[in-house]
């Protein structure tokens, strides 16, 4: 595996980003994050630059759903992909809406996580047309 | 009750276009007991009718529209429509007649000429019909509006819930897999730091799940409290100590400010509670700036201060946030079950203290308990400290 990539964790919990940003590390990514879309956003245009967003939904301030309307309209962000991390069962509108690589739902497993990121991370520039 | 009559005495619209027969009905219901609206025609009863008596007497044969028509149009809207209505004749007093008054949906049919015995019970009866009804009415919608609480309730617990499972699940996931490996036994401090995070998440949902059970204990009328001889400045101390890692994650800095000792009978890991719920809250909700804690007491009372400068609570919110399952933020935006103060203030009450915020939107909450010194004096139901 060539350079280590940079994932933004996108969570207001901050057990969550700890432990995220833990086990990301240990499988050998690097790892920003934020605690609300608003962070993120900001993080996002002083230049952060991750190869992949891990987002929740659930968040003060911004939350996923505006984060990701917000992400959608900037061109230079558009492009980033997002695996959404939610705890709600019904997915299907979140999906429609935000366009995700992926949709994880807590509690999630490790192998589960890695192995939606290596997915995601491999796949070409979404086009969003589905 | 909704017609906006507050006097004993229902209130029935008498309809005859004959002068005599409604003088004698109005007589008849007054004797009863009845206070009486007068109309002459169909059209004259309608409006009469607006003004929402408890039964409307209504004679069929009138001068402009007939008694089943203004039947037919009372029943057709609200509020009218719930009015009972008991059409008269002297006339139509065949059985297709009174059929017909049913079936344009009046609630009684009596026939002239009738005793007043006979009337005033005839609308007691129909008025007994119309409380029952609106008696079963006001429950459903109770009952549905309860249903949609815990239904909220439920998603929003499910989902907090699932918080501290998911970084427990991720390190444990983790420790097992680092644990396989070498490399993991030379970073012994790296596996404690997960095991610790592991074991502050299952404490949160030991936190959660006691919430619920507080709350199911309290609705069900089986709450308790277990006075004992305590130092309340210990307690409070205590408790605001356990939170300073927590305050420090998210940038706010915990002082605390004591008298001394205190001593107070009270039950100890409910006061505890209640001092974490209101350290929680403000660590929360305080935006990352200065939290206050104050102890102070006079010779029969402790007060206990928590103040945050944080994202406050409306004036209008500052007394419905007590309520179980309420919150003053939006459910979109906070995790949270809405349990802390609920079951605060009932452990307060309980110890015949009170608590209650003083706050503005952004500029931070204070929360002020008053806490009797002995809460067995306060003739809570109390119990002693099992030894």
């Amino acid at each position: 595996m060539s350079e280590a990539r940079l994932i933004l964790v996108v969570d207001d919990d901050p057990d969550i980003r700890d432990t995220l940003s833990d086990v990301l590390a240990d499988a050998g990514f690097i790892v920003s994050t934020a605690a609300n879309g608003r962070e993120a956003l900001r993080a996002l245009r002083q230049g952060l630059s991750p190869a992949l967003i891990l987002l929740d939904v659930m968040m003060p301030v911004m939350d996923g759903w505006q984060f990701r309307d917000e992400q959608l309209r900037a061109p230079e962000l558009a492009g980033i992909p997002v695996v959404l991390l939610s705890a709600h069962s019904n997915v299907r509108d979140m999906v429609e809406r935000t366009r995700p690589a992926g949709v994880l739902k807590k509690p999630l497993r490790l192998k589960e996580l890695l192995a939606m990121l290596k997915s995601a991370l491999a796949a070409p520039a979404p086009d969003y047309k589905g | 009750m909704p017609d906006g009559h507050d006097s004993a005495a229902p209130t029935v619209l008498n309809v005859n276009d004959r002068d005599a027969a409604r003088y004698m009905v109005s007589q008849m219901l007054k004797a009863s007991k009845f206070q009486v609206l007068e109309a002459a025609t169909g059209e004259e009863a309608l409006r009469q009718a607006q003004k929402t008596p408890d039964a409307i007497v209504l004679d069929v044969r009138l001068p402009d529209i007939d008694g089943y028509e203004v039947c037919r149009r009372l029943k057709a809207e609200s509020p009218t429509a719930s009015i009972p209505v008991l059409l008269t004749s002297a006339a139509f007093t065949g059985s297709e007649h009174r059929v017909e008054g049913l079936e344009a949906g009046a609630d009684g049919y009596l026939v002239q000429p009738f005793e007043a015995s006979e009337l005033s019970a005839t609308l007691r009866a129909l008025l007994r019909i119309r409380a029952a009804e609106r008696n079963a009415h006001d429950l459903a919608n109770e009952l549905r509006e309860a249903v949609r609480i815990r239904d909220d309730f439920l998603s929003i617990a499910a989902h907090e819930l699932k918080t501290p499972l998911t970084s427990l699940q991720l390190q444990l996931d983790s420790l097992a897999d680092g644990l396989g490996s070498e490399r993991a036994l030379a970073r012994k401090d790296k596996l404690l730091g997960k095991i610790d995070t592991a074991i502050r998440q299952t404490s949160r949902l030991a936190v959660l799940v006691d919430d619920l059970l507080d709350v199911s204990s309290i609705t069900q009328g089986r709450f308790s409290i277990y006075p004992e001889e305590v130092d309340l400045e210990r307690i409070v101390g205590d408790v605001n100590g356990r939170f300073s890692a927590d305050a420090a994650r998210v940038g706010s800095a915990l002082t605390l400010e004591t008298p001394g000792p205190i001593a107070a009978r009270v039950d100890r890991l409910r006061i505890e509670q209640v001092v974490a719920n209101l350290i929680t809250n403000a660590i929360k909700y305080g935006g990352g700036k200065p939290i206050h804690t104050q102890l102070s007491a006079t010779v029969s009372a402790a007060r206990l201060i928590v103040r945050d400068h944080g994202i406050g609570i409306a004036a209008q919110d500052c007394e419905r946030i007590f309520g179980r399952f309420e919150r003053a933020v939006s459910a979109d935006h906070y995790g949270g079950l809405g349990l802390g103060l609920f079951i605060t203030r009932r452990i307060v009450e309980a110890h015949g203290g009170t608590i209650h915020v003083e706050s503005e939107l952004d500029s931070g909450s204070t929360f002020v308990v008053e806490l009797p010194l002995a809460a067995a004096a306060a003739g809570a139901p109390a119990k002693d400290a099992p030894s």
